[in-house]
């Protein structure tokens, strides 16, 4: 199988800035190198703060990296424009509700990258194509004329979901992007992503702290600690035989996040 | 008649709309809302509504009180001014000066502002920095004192006094949008349009500028009112729109001398004045609070 996605010591520095003195240099990426195959999910896990979001910012080009280099299908895709790289890369961010924006009705907000991606088609055609997208992510052709605030979290997740796969693109990445659904809509909207890698084959990057959802999606799992890549390994390496404690108390799901029965109200 | 619509369906407002219905629950907002049309519309037509011709003298009936009061005739509704001028003629044609020019002033403004500052919020460093700040020296002057250093130079004229009064407000409307594109711009959904691959323009002009209009009307209103202010406060010392021009301010500064003899020639444009800017201001403070009432909400 070929690479689809390449990473290749990318790194990612902040330089703090106060006043006149010259900035720190703040490390939130040391360079690390990973490859991804077509068809592929990777699990991206860790602490708060080790730097998975910007992973996934920077594959999804919402950062640039301060160094490295990322290919996809031997393309450098870091010196891409947006409009070209929307093609083969899209995310699906955290917030629903905030990445998408308030004053402007669904249909149009997912028009918008069709409108400079169009390869000529007419507006009818586009329009057609919203409407066919809204269908494959469970939403109704009447959700175009909706504005965000209109419609429940879970709706607006599958707009967001929408608004990636209307590119047809080849990788999504989504930063955290179910944490905040309640557990049944998460489960819908997995398994809707999942029906959608089968039909279209896109490969899969995403941020998760769930340790069930990592289970139960990914092929492969990267693991961050302080910025650094720590492990990396398909799911049943990782899970049968992790090298690292972290890994372990990351992965090890049932007792880990379960309440003592004594803090508990008494019902 | 076929009804198409068998199902009731609940439709939520669009974000324009739940405004507006916010602005309909407040009695006094909507007031002002109507004042203000109505306003407007005695402005656009004033040549056509004004029963005699504002210069017009009627020698027998100088000093004339108001129609409700005894001495009063119903032709001259509002009474006449020392010289027998209709007050009412004199009020509707003056809304011309004090309200036509204001607007127009603040509507200069506005373009220009919103340009400049629109093109230093979508820039970055020193490009935006530059920008951004090339007005300001002007800010660190009252605006009052400078349109009376512009006239110290060029002579009182009403020209003049919309040059100033511009020239003022223009900085306020570019710090305006420049702040407010640069709380947007690093919100999540304009990174996420800026990764559909939208063009700068089409950024700016139907991404980020729905989401600002808000901020704008707030500052519309609020250089509305200053100029209506200052248009006012200059004809009232003479500097501004000169004397037989039916200005309200002007107006104000010519009743002064006969204030106990006839005090209706100072309340009746005071009056004028006072609730155009009233209303105005009720009007953007009440834009302002259905906006942040409708942002709490969703």
């Amino acid at each position: 199988m070929s690479k689809l996605l390449e990473v290749r010591n990318i790194s990612k520095y902040y330089t703090h800035k106060d006043g006149w003195l010259p900035g720190r240099r703040i490390c939130a990426l040391e360079p690390l190198s990973f490859s991804l195959e077509r068809g592929e999910t990777l699990a991206i896990m860790g602490e708060t703060g080790s730097g998975k979001s910007t992973i996934a910012k920077i594959i999804a080009g919402a950062e640039k990296p301060s160094s490295g280099e990322l290919f996809i299908n031997g393309q450098a895709l870091d010196k891409m424009a947006d409009q070209q790289r929307c093609r083969y890369v899209r995310m699906i961010f955290q917030d629903s509700l905030r990445s998408l924006n308030p004053q402007i009705t669904v249909g149009k907000q997912l028009l918008e990258p069709l409108l400079f991606n169009h390869d000529g088609r007419s507006l009818e055609e586009r329009k057609k194509r919203v409407f066919e997208t809204l269908r494959k992510v469970g939403l109704l052709p009447e959700h175009y004329h909706f504005y965000p605030h209109m419609l429940s979290s879970g709706q607006q997740q599958r707009v967001c979901i929408a608004r990636a796969i209307v590119l047809e693109p080849q990788i999504i990445v989504a930063d955290e992007a179910f944490a905040a659904l309640d557990p049944s809509i998460r489960a819908q909207i997995i398994n809707l992503i999942l029906d959608l890698q089968q039909d279209m084959g896109i490969s899969f990057i995403f941020v998760t702290h769930s340790p069930e959802i990592v289970k139960h999606v990914s092929d492969k799992i990267l693991i961050m600690h302080r910025g650094k890549m720590i492990e990396f390994g398909t799911t049943q390496a990782l899970i049968t035989d992790p090298q690292e404690s972290l890994t372990a108390t990351l992965l090890q799901a049932d007792n880990n996040y379960k309440v003592p029965l004594h803090s508990t109200t008494k019902e | 008649m076929q009804n198409a619509n068998i199902y009731f369906q609940h439709r939520e407002p669009s974000p324009l709309r739940q405004i507006w219905l916010h602005l309909n629950a407040n009695p006094f907002a909507v007031a002002a809302f109507y004042f203000l049309c109505a306003a407007l519309l005695i402005m656009i037509f004033s040549p056509w509504l004004v029963p005699y011709a504002p210069d017009s003298q009627f020698a027998d009936a100088i000093l004339q009180p108001p129609s409700w009061s005894d001495q009063g005739e119903i032709r001259f509704l509002f009474g006449t001014d020392d010289l027998g001028r209709d007050v009412l003629s004199r009020i509707i044609a003056g809304s011309v000066y004090s309200l036509g020019y204001p607007l127009l002033a603040v509507l200069i403004a506005a373009v220009i502002g919103i340009s400049i500052g629109a093109w230093a919020g979508m820039s970055r460093g020193v490009q935006s920095s530059t920008l951004n700040h090339f007005l300001d020296v002007i800010l660190s002057i009252p605006s009052l004192l400078l349109a009376l250093v512009i006239i110290a130079i060029l002579g009182p004229s009403l020209l003049n006094v919309m040059f100033a009064i511009t020239l003022v407000l223009i900085p306020q409307f570019i710090h305006e949008v420049h702040n407010a594109i640069y709380d947007e711009r690093y919100k999540e959904y304009v990174t996420a349009s800026r990764l559909n691959g939208v063009s700068r323009w089409y950024m700016f002009s139907r991404v980020i500028f729905p989401n600002i209009t808000s901020r704008l009307v707030m500052q519309t209103t609020f250089a509305l009112s200053t100029a209506i202010l200052d248009i006012a406060a200059l004809g009232f010392l003479g500097l501004g729109v000169q004397a037989p021009a039916p200005e309200w301010g002007t107006m104000l500064a010519r009743s002064l001398d006969q204030v106990y003899v006839s005090p209706w020639m100072m309340i009746l444009p005071g009056l004028a004045l006072f609730i155009t800017i009233l209303s105005i201001n009720i009007l953007g403070d009440s834009v302002r609070a259905a906006i942040a009432e409708r942002v709490r909400q969703s």
